[in-house]
């Protein structure tokens, strides 16, 4: 609903362009002084697109206590997250985790995560108050940002622009959450002409333990720093380029549900973009985008029980480097899209374990280093193409990729045993096939069809290629990375029915039909072959490509009109997973005994039937809305037995919270969440390290933010 | 084109979509393995003084030395089990695991229920590797309890305790002393200092131990058990007498004394068939 709502704003704006620039911009040489060139604008929804996309705006990313954009983007429908501390909730949309979906910013700066316990999954790296939308696309069906498999996350940052009247703005936030005594504070400038302009902004978290809805003090405290620079400059009336610099920084960053904690994590992200409008008789438009991140992570086991016997630190550095050039062209009255890209990530880690005994009076020290990723290298180059054409009253969308893997690691570990090469080749190239194909159409009156078809395929990524024993997965166990892993390809169908009415609002209804070959999963490795590493782990997993599974599910939404004083928000989703053979191992008196395989296990980490409400209504002239929330969450008796899940009640939630704005210039937001106090974690949460205890979610919440904009 | 045919085209081209993907999923399908006639072995481990069940915690106990002692822990690991068909064939289990703790105190260690088909016909023996052979024994290859607590220092030549037995004995002064009376990686030392600056050389003393009385015959779908005991009290006695008052109370760093219990460790363990 937020996906329609938005996509009519969009399209109005559009539509306002086309308008303008029609008169104004019909070719190069009619331009005139007050030409503002803007970059491309994307459009999605009902309008345009044949496929699922939910777009959060920056009212919604105003008006939320969001300490976390992870958490955030929870609240969409079909999209999940898990968490294993007070921060960096790692994205699941529609069963689908980790490098199955791609989290991007700006449409194309990548960042590759140096915990491989995804302490920090990409969108952690980033602040939500230097975000100004977020694009969520499910399904492999937009091949033009790089390869996408499952989803795609599209976050878009505060970025300057060029502005007719010279001047500075600026914004200031403040945040104050009770329970677990947190506070933000953010300050943005923004300035510059029609010519040069800029923005800088900076900002600091910091964040206590919270209470769970049963008292129980949940060890999830952390500290945030960051701060970002960037500045455009119009070259030509229809060329601009545009520099950015963000530096983040993550601190005493807890983790109850890892085996470590995040000691400091430090982010460098630059990215370079230029872009030209009408750029000859052939291109509409050229872009070219390139850029550097580098995340330097330590962690360590030095606050736990564990540390007293075994000392763990951590050390990763991962650096991603990259670029696209993309362009428009004009093929008779149509566009296609065409681009190159490309992907360097280099990854290098080390585990140091110390053990001290006591024997005789003497203290021994016994200290091992291990090499977790050694100068492994990871390139991906493609090509693709995309098309989109109205055909007999159809509005279809063609798309082809082709990307180029090789990845490549300095690795000295070899395992070899009995005949069996588990860990030894780290070469390994892939040529991959991606498209899609998308249609949509007007059925009758105000109903709407659309379907999609394509196939996403993915490399395997730096972790499941080249981990060494790392617990990385929803299990306690030890993950070793497979360099002779094939790529993962998903081959998805969805198809969805939109009812617009101007008077009624829009409700759309949606299923997809997903079958995953090579699906990559863990595998156990006998402790004869090799023993964990980590305190806690009961064994060795490998990752292994797995013949297939098969991923089906459905989004269902109401919206009523925006125009109304009221507004209603309706979702309802589910996804179900399903692995057609797994094996399952038999435990007896904690020894494993023999194995079996178990039909049609559901997959582990797939959230239950989700159904959600908010209700909001606009008083005082718009100057004070009031909101509430209501979140109903299924009971998930859907487990998979091969992983050993745990099944999880079922829960409901409210909330609510109000925005009053008696300026233009101040807003104050003030509201609630879990008002009941109730005690629940979502089926994602991981279990605390050491126990079978979920990991619950914070109890009773108060929050006020205070913005301020001149 | 009319909405029907537009949603029959849509149907088709999805089903065939769906079904290359699945076709492409069973390209890679292994053979089915051919299934091998065997069964299932289990140990049930037994610890004994002089015949009678150890009782922990009582001084009630003395050895060939004249040592009265009394035993609060044992702990130790076997590894490698085989067993010895009479075609000239063996299995050594380790498809699943291949080092197996056993601890008085944790009751469920005292049974080995082995992963591993053993395949039928007629055995001649059994033997085991008491403590854990050299390329095995890795510092760090367990990091959980009650593994972990075996850890045997670097400096001494790492890797895992083969053995602990602690209590304490009746010293000469009539108190009670405590004693570690464990086996593991020895070293040699230049001088009579046990300072582990001065180690030249590591000893492995890890060895093999061969069950008597120990062939049976597996048939297909059998599952066998059979109950190994330890009788501590030859830990002391056959070929060596170990005196406490001569050793001392730890043994790590002392190679002979080490040696010894080496030694005398051929006959502490015995074999019976449960039925």
């Amino acid at each position: 609903m937020i996906r329609a709502a938005s996509c009519k704003v969009l399209c109005i704006v559009i539509f306002l362009i086309t308008l303008w620039s029609s008169g104004k911009l019909s070719a190069q040489d009619t331009v005139t002084r007050d030409t503002m060139y803007l970059k491309e604008v994307e459009v999605f929804g009902n309008n345009l697109n044949a496929y699922p996309v939910s777009i959060i705006t920056p009212v919604t990313l105003n008006t939320e206590a969001i300490r976390d954009i992870g958490d955030l983007l929870r609240q969409q429908p079909n999209v999940s997250g898990i968490r294993k501390g007070g921060i960096a909730i790692d994205p699941v949309i529609r069963g689908f985790k980790y490098n199955q979906v791609t989290v991007l910013l700006n449409s194309g700066v990548k960042i590759e995560g140096g915990c491989p316990n995804r302490m920090d999954p990409v969108a952690s790296h980033v602040e939500s108050e230097n975000i100004s939308k977020i694009e969520i696309i499910k399904g492999p069906y937009v091949l033009k940002y790089g390869p996408v498999m499952g989803a795609m996350v599209n976050l878009i940052t505060r970025l300057p622009h060029p502005d007719e009247q010279p001047g500075i703005h600026g914004e200031v936030l403040y945040g104050f959450e009770s329970n677990w005594n947190g506070q933000r504070e953010h300050i943005e400038l923004a300035g510059g002409n029609n010519k040069i302009f800029f923005n800088v902004s900076g900002g600091y978290k910091g964040y206590g333990n919270y209470k769970t809805g049963n008292e129980v003090t949940c060890n999830s405290s952390f500290k945030r720093i960051y701060g970002s620079a960037a500045a455009g400059y119009m070259i030509k009336k229809n060329q601009q380029l545009s520099l950015s610099y963000t530096y983040d920084e993550g601190k005493d960053v807890m983790y109850p549900a890892l085996p470590m904690d995040e000691q400091i994590d430090q982010t460098h992200i630059a990215f370079l973009n230029y872009s030209a409008q009408n750029a000859g008789r052939l291109w509409k438009s050229i872009e070219f985008q390139s850029y550097f991140s580098s995340v330097h992570h330590v962690m360590d086991n030095l606050k736990r029980p564990a540390a007293k016997k075994m000392q763990a630190l951590a050390t990763v550095d991962a650096k991603n480097t990259g670029g696209k050039l993309t362009g428009i062209i004009r093929v008779g009255s149509q566009n296609v899209q065409v681009g190159i890209d490309y992907e360097h990530i280099y990854k290098d880690g080390q585990k140091r374990m110390t053990m001290e005994m006591e024997m005789g009076g003497e203290t021994f020290v016994s200290v091992k280093n291990t090499n977790l990723w050694l100068h492994a290298l990871y390139n991906n180059a493609g090509a693709f193409a995309e098309y989109k054409i109205p055909v007999k009253g159809i509005d279809m969308a063609a798309a082809l990729r082709l990307d180029y893997n090789q990845a490549s690691s300095c690795d000295t570990f070899k395992l070899v045993k009995n005949g069996i090469h588990y860990f030894d080749e780290t070469d390994s190239k892939s040529l991959n096939v991606s498209f899609s194909l998308g249609l949509k159409k007007q059925i009758a009156g105000y109903w709407y069809f659309n379907a999609a078809i394509g196939r996403g395929t993915r490399s395997p990524s730096m972790m499941e290629r080249f981990i060494k024993l790392m617990p990385v997965q929803y299990d306690a166990f030890d993950y070793l990375g497979n360099p002779g892993l094939k790529p993962e390809k998903n081959q998805q169908a969805d198809a969805s029915f939109d009812f617009v009415h101007p008077e009624m609002g829009t409700f759309s209804v949606g299923g997809f039909f997903s079958l995953v070959t090579d699906y990559i999963r863990g595998e156990i490795i006998p402790p004869s072959v090799i023993t964990p590493s980590t305190q806690g782990a009961p064994g060795v997993k490998q990752f292994v490509n797995t013949d297939l599974v098969y991923l089906k599910g459905f989004e269902a939404t109401y919206r009523s009109p925006t125009e109304k004083k009221w507004e209603l928000l309706l979702n309802a989703a589910a996804t179900y997973g399903t692995e057609p053979e797994a094996v399952k191992y038999i435990v007896s008196d904690g020894q494993v005994t023999g194995e079996e395989i178990v039909k049609n296990d559901p997959l582990s980490e797939i959230p239950p039937l989700e159904v959600a409400a908010q209700f909001s209504y606009k008083l005082l002239n718009n100057t004070l809305i009031p909101r509430m929330n209501v979140r109903l969450v299924s009971k998930q008796n859907r487990i998979s037995q091969s992983y050993g899940e745990l099944e999880t009640p079922g829960f409901a939630t409210a909330a609510v919270s109000a925005t009053y704005t008696p300026f233009k210039f101040a807003s104050l937001i003030a509201g609630i969440n879990n008002i009941f106090d109730t005690p629940y974690y979502e089926h994602l949460n991981r279990r605390i390290i050491g126990s079978m205890e979920r990991l619950y979610e914070p109890g009773r919440v108060f929050y006020v933010t205070l913005i301020l904009k001149f | 084109m009319t909405d029907r045919k537009f949603l029959r085209y849509l149907c088709q081209f999805s089903l065939v979509m769906i079904m290359a993907g699945g076709l492409s999923a069973c390209r890679d399908k292994e053979p089915t393995e051919p299934v091998v006639p065997s069964g299932k072995i289990v140990f049930n481990i037994n610890h004994q003084v002089k015949d009678q069940p150890l009782k922990r915690n009582e001084l009630i106990y003395s050895n060939a030395a004249g040592n009265q002692y009394l035993i609060t822990d044992v702990m130790y690991f076997i590894s490698d089990v085989t067993f010895y068909r009479n075609d000239g064939t063996k299995t050594v289990i380790g498809e699943w695991k291949d080092i197996f703790y056993i601890d008085e105190n944790i009751p469920d260690t005292k049974t080995i229920q082995f992963f591993d088909k053993i395949p039928v016909g007629e055995y001649d023996s059994i033997s085991f590797i008491f403590g854990i052979p050299q390329q095995k024994n890795q510092s760090f290859m367990f990091v959980n309890p009650p593994e972990v607590n075996m850890t045997w220092p670097e400096v001494l030549g790492g890797g895992y305790h083969y053995m602990m037995i602690n209590g304490k004995w009746k010293n000469p002064e009539g108190f009670n002393q405590p004693f570690d009376f464990h086996l593991g990686i020895g070293q040699l030392y230049r001088d009579n200092s046990y300072n582990t600056d001065s180690i030249y050389a590591f000893v492995q003393n890890y060895f093999t131990v061969s069950l008597p009385g120990s062939d049976f015959t597996m048939k297909d779908q059998d599952t066998l058990s059979f109950q190994i005991t330890m009788d501590l009290q030859q830990w002391f006695e056959n070929p060596h007498i170990f005196d406490f008052n001569q050793w001392g109370g730890a043994i790590m760093q002392q190679q002979p004394a080490m040696q010894t219990v080496k030694e005398n460790g051929w006959n502490v363990f015995s074999l019976k068939r449960n039925f």
